[in-house]
């Protein structure tokens, strides 16, 4: 169970849209906080810190910056201590983060540490050509996972999709911002069980 | 601290862990007057829960409902089948065991009913992040959607819309120990066992273990009895410790106040 606060642009982020996402990622989940960062140049860079206010001086964009991915987990009392790690996981082909549940994640991978490592497995086998049908097949794997946000580093792609749990968007500063929790009334739900994929390479930023 | 109002809610309570904390949410930070709304749906727990309920509205002096759902709500081992104690152990690809479908849309127009009856604007349930990946009708969506769809089915002036909230729903069980041990729920006069034995918390159903584990985490002694020997650390909950979680929780009051201040219904506010 999370906050998700995610956004793309092709345009530089304004701190005080930064100081927006962060001030809302911890309106749902407050155990630890993770940040994925793309730059222009598609430099990735991953962030993990127990402490908010640690956390937020951490995540520092002086740059332009093609990608953010804001995390906040809250650890519910069905987990267990296994997976109670930093949800942005990552093979370094895929960044996944994930609000839900995956109670079979051990039947995914049996090697596993957090719970978010079990989508690694399922997005293998990504296929972009038939999105919808794969995802819905997915769904079937692991159907408390709810909300996904992956990376696809090799293909420069974003996948946002989500189940029975909501995922809302809206357009700041021409700035596409998605949230796991709805801020205000500025946002719209995306239809239960949808998915889309973002190419990143198209969102090209301003010079 | 402002007034959402001077209203008053109807609460559909089940005297579980979250219906606590949420009347203590509701009476402390929202100030509103809580009117529980017990409904009887055919759970096998019911004697234990309805005793608790007349208990905890008797200790707080406050007014309850008790609805009876004529017939059981069929699908779910919290109201059919056998009385074997449940614990989940499902691979995640099968619901949870103790799924009850539609239930809480169910509840939600008993609720309005009520509500509309009563001249009140507001129902009240108690989510909590932490169920809310196992039961799609325990989310903010669903919360949501049902606010749009009676809000497009009221024909304003003539009726007056009705709220649903949750103000609960942004905290895991644990942060609720901590939210209602600081706003000093009475969580004594509580039960969250599916399946009590002789009037004590079997300890192993799956509600049983997620709040023995609640407030553990929480560090706070659970009062009510257990069938099973549990062992609680019990130390102080701090201004400091829950800051964080009232601030949100009067975020979400906040929202609710300009909902109810659109359609004219804050007339009542006030400052204490």
């Amino acid at each position: 169970m999370c906050n998700i606060v995610l956004s793309y642009s092709n345009n530089y982020l304004e701190p005080d849209l930064v100081d927006y996402m962060l001030d809302i990622l911890p309106t749902k989940g407050r155990d630890n906080y993770s940040a994925l960062i793309v730059d222009d140049d598609f430099n990735v860079s991953l962030i993990h810190n127990k402490d908010y206010d640690t956390f937020k001086t951490l995540v520092d964009l002086h740059m332009p910056t093609k990608l953010l991915l804001l995390h906040s987990r809250a650890i519910p009392e069905t987990e267990t201590n296994t997976y109670n790690g930093p949800n942005i996981y990552t093979n370094n082909r895929f960044y996944v983060a994930h609000h839900g549940i995956i109670p079979n994640a051990e039947q995914i991978n049996k090697n596993i540490k957090i719970d978010s490592q079990a989508l690694l497995d399922i997005y293998e086998t990504i296929d972009y050509e038939n999105i919808n049908s794969w995802f819905m097949q997915s769904v079937k794997k692991y159907p408390r996972s709810s909300v996904e946000i992956v990376y696809d580093v090799e293909n420069d792609k974003l996948v946002i999709a989500n189940t029975f749990m909501p995922l809302y968007y809206t357009i700041i500063d021409d700035v596409y911002i998605y949230v796991a929790y709805k801020p205000d009334d500025r946002f719209c739900s995306m239809q239960p069980y949808s998915v889309k994929v973002i190419d990143l390479k198209e969102i090209l930023v301003y010079t | 601290m402002t007034n959402v109002t001077n209203q008053k809610a109807i609460v559909l309570f089940s005297s579980g862990l979250d219906s606590v904390v949420n009347v203590s949410i509701l009476q402390h930070i929202y100030k509103i007057e809580p009117i529980l709304l017990f409904i009887d749906y055919g759970q096998k727990a019911l004697e234990a829960e309805l005793q608790s309920t007349k208990r905890f509205a008797s200790a707080n002096g406050l007014k309850l409902i008790t609805h009876k759902i004529s017939d059981r709500i069929l699908g779910s081992k919290l109201t059919d089948g056998n009385s074997d104690i449940d614990v989940d152990v499902s691979d995640g690809r099968e619901a949870p065991v103790d799924l009850v479908p539609y239930r809480n849309l169910q509840f939600a127009l008993i609720g309005a009913q009520y509500a509309r009856k009563l001249n009140i604007n507001i129902v009240s349930f108690a989510f909590n992040i932490s169920e809310m990946g196992a039961y799609p009708d325990n989310t903010d969506r669903f919360l949501e959607n049902l606010n749009e769809m009676f809000l497009a089915t009221t024909y304003y002036p003539y009726e007056q819309p009705i709220f649903f909230i949750s103000p609960t729903i942004r905290f895991t069980k644990t942060e609720l120990v901590k939210i209602g041990t600081y706003l000093g729920a009475d969580f004594k006069n509580s039960t969250s066992c599916y399946y009590p034995i002789n009037n004590l918390a079997c300890g192993v159903c799956n509600s049983c273990r997620f709040r023995i584990e609640a407030f553990k985490r929480a560090k706070v002694k659970d009062h009510i009895d257990y069938a099973i020997e549990v062992d609680f650390d019990s130390q102080p909950v701090s201004y400091e410790d829950v800051k964080m979680l009232l601030d949100i929780a009067l975020q979400d009051k906040q929202k609710l106040k300009e909902k109810l201040e659109k359609f004219g219904l804050t007339s009542g506010v006030s400052h204490v």
